[in-house]
């Protein structure tokens, strides 16, 4: 699958994340991500296409955004 | 149309605009439980809930939505910043001005003898510099909080937390500010009030619904967590960890309370803080003019700098005979001691408290003739 999960540790900062690309004519999603190892349970991800990942992850250093960790979204639909 | 003239605004506001009531109803029929789930209803819930801590943030003047928190009310954020942060062997400061939800917390702390907490009260009544002198003089090596109103619930003073926040800054002294009366109707810009908490109360005038309120979180200190639950994050943790807002906000949010605060704090931003604080100073005064006219009539603690209420006892007769005889006439007030027992003894009502009438910027000039008449005729 063309996309990848930027992973937060809370659906209050999924919208953070969410509005933030938003903003920046950054397409995304958020969704539900079911045993996160890097948060110990469940966390939300907020898809986005690959080729946008160096945009996304621009947006989320310029917002001060943290990112537990991003996955292939392969990850989450097998 | 209301029957009643309705002057118990700092208790709660009534009349709460259409968009608030339609926010609830919306929320109630189409929102889940935010944070909790992947489908739509509930991420919908959790934008909806997103979008009201920017809200917070733009009335406020801060940046950080997600160091705003909800709480079922003001006592209950006071109660998660004061116990989370006073650290054992210090001392903290407080206002005589302060109501039971800030005295008690506090006193609760102190209390406790395994925690050598102990605190201190300086004289709110006094004028600006006397009151930054007097609390200057109660910090001790020791002092590592203080816990200040911006407005007294009783007498509507507006106090100098600017001034007071500048003092905690250069001593090192964390500074809670309780803003249940404040918020909605004193213009307040947390980037230059300085204070590392603010707590509001978001059924007052913010006009939300009762039940709502909450915190904005100025630090990042984060404090140790009064409720342990669930918060739809980090779930194989036992521990309430992760940032805030999640980690102090245990199980399942208020949804239709907070989308109507959101609706509330929509409606006041758009006739403007300044605009409300402008019109409810012209009614306020107004009835101190009125009321001060009235033989027989004793007012308290009326100052320049207040939120729209005014203290004051009727004669030889007691503060509760009063309320029940406007109630009579369709006439809302309170009477008592309000929970700041503190200031009353300060104003020195007496042991009967006083009579509190409480305006909002809704309530009209026609009321107020209406309310002098019947305290005129007492």
């Amino acid at each position: 699958m063309n996309c990848v999960f930027f992973i937060v540790s809370s659906v209050t900062y999924a919208m953070k994340a969410k509005n933030a690309l938003e903003r920046h004519g950054i397409p995304c999603r958020v969704e539900k991500i079911k045993n996160v190892a890097s948060l110990g349970g469940c966390g939300f991800g907020i898809k986005v296409s690959k080729d946008l990942l160096s945009s996304a992850r621009n947006c989320f250093y310029s917002e001060g955004i943290q990112i537990a960790e991003i996955v292939d979204c392969g990850a989450k639909y097998g | 149309m209301n029957k009643y003239i309705y002057f118990d605004n700092a208790a709660t506001t009534i009349n709460k605009p259409e968009c608030v009531i339609n926010s609830a109803v919306f929320a109630m029929r189409n929102l889940a439980n935010p944070g909790r789930s992947g489908h739509d209803l509930s991420l919908n819930a959790a934008s909806e809930i997103y979008d009201c801590r920017k809200e917070v943030c733009r009335l406020f003047g801060y940046d950080k939505p997600e160091n705003v928190i909800f709480t079922y009310n003001a006592t209950y954020a006071l109660n998660i910043a004061i116990k989370g942060f006073a650290k054992n062997n210090s001392h903290i400061i407080i206002s005589n001005y302060e109501h039971n939800s800030v005295i008690r917390p506090v006193h609760a702390l102190a209390s406790d003898e395994t925690k050598n907490i102990s605190y201190s009260v300086f004289d709110a009544s006094l004028d600006e510099s006397e009151l930054l002198y007097d609390f200057t003089s109660k910090i001790r090596a020791n002092t590592e909080l203080a816990v200040i109103t911006l407005a007294s619930n009783v007498c509507g003073k507006i106090l100098p937390v600017a001034k007071i926040a500048e003092i905690c800054k250069k001593k090192g002294i964390f500074l809670i500010c309780d803003a249940a009366q404040g918020a909605g109707c004193v213009p307040v810009n947390l980037k230059s009030l300085g204070v590392d908490v603010l707590c509001f109360a978001g059924h007052k005038s913010l006009y939300g619904p009762q039940g709502m309120g909450g915190a904005v979180f100025c630090t990042s200190r984060k404090p140790k967590t009064l409720i342990e639950g669930g918060n739809g994050a980090n779930s194989a943790n036992p521990t309430m960890s992760g940032p805030l807002p999640e980690c102090l906000e245990a199980g399942t949010l208020n949804t239709p309370g907070i989308c109507a605060l959101k609706a509330g704090i929509k409606y006041i931003s758009k006739i403007g803080i300044e605009e409300i604080y402008e019109r409810n100073l012209e009614l306020i005064d107004m009835l101190t003019e009125n009321l001060a006219s009235i033989k027989g009539v004793k007012l308290y603690g009326v100052s320049a700098k207040r939120t729209p209420t005014l203290l004051f006892n009727v004669k030889d007769l007691s503060s509760e005979a009063v309320a029940s005889i406007l109630n009579d006439k369709g006439i809302c007030v309170r009477s008592g001691f309000h929970c700041a027992p503190k200031a009353h003894m300060q104003l020195k009502t007496g042991e009967n408290g006083a009579v509190r009438a409480s305006l909002s910027f809704t309530n009209t000039k026609k009321e107020i003739d209406t309310f002098s008449y019947y305290i005129s005729r007492l």
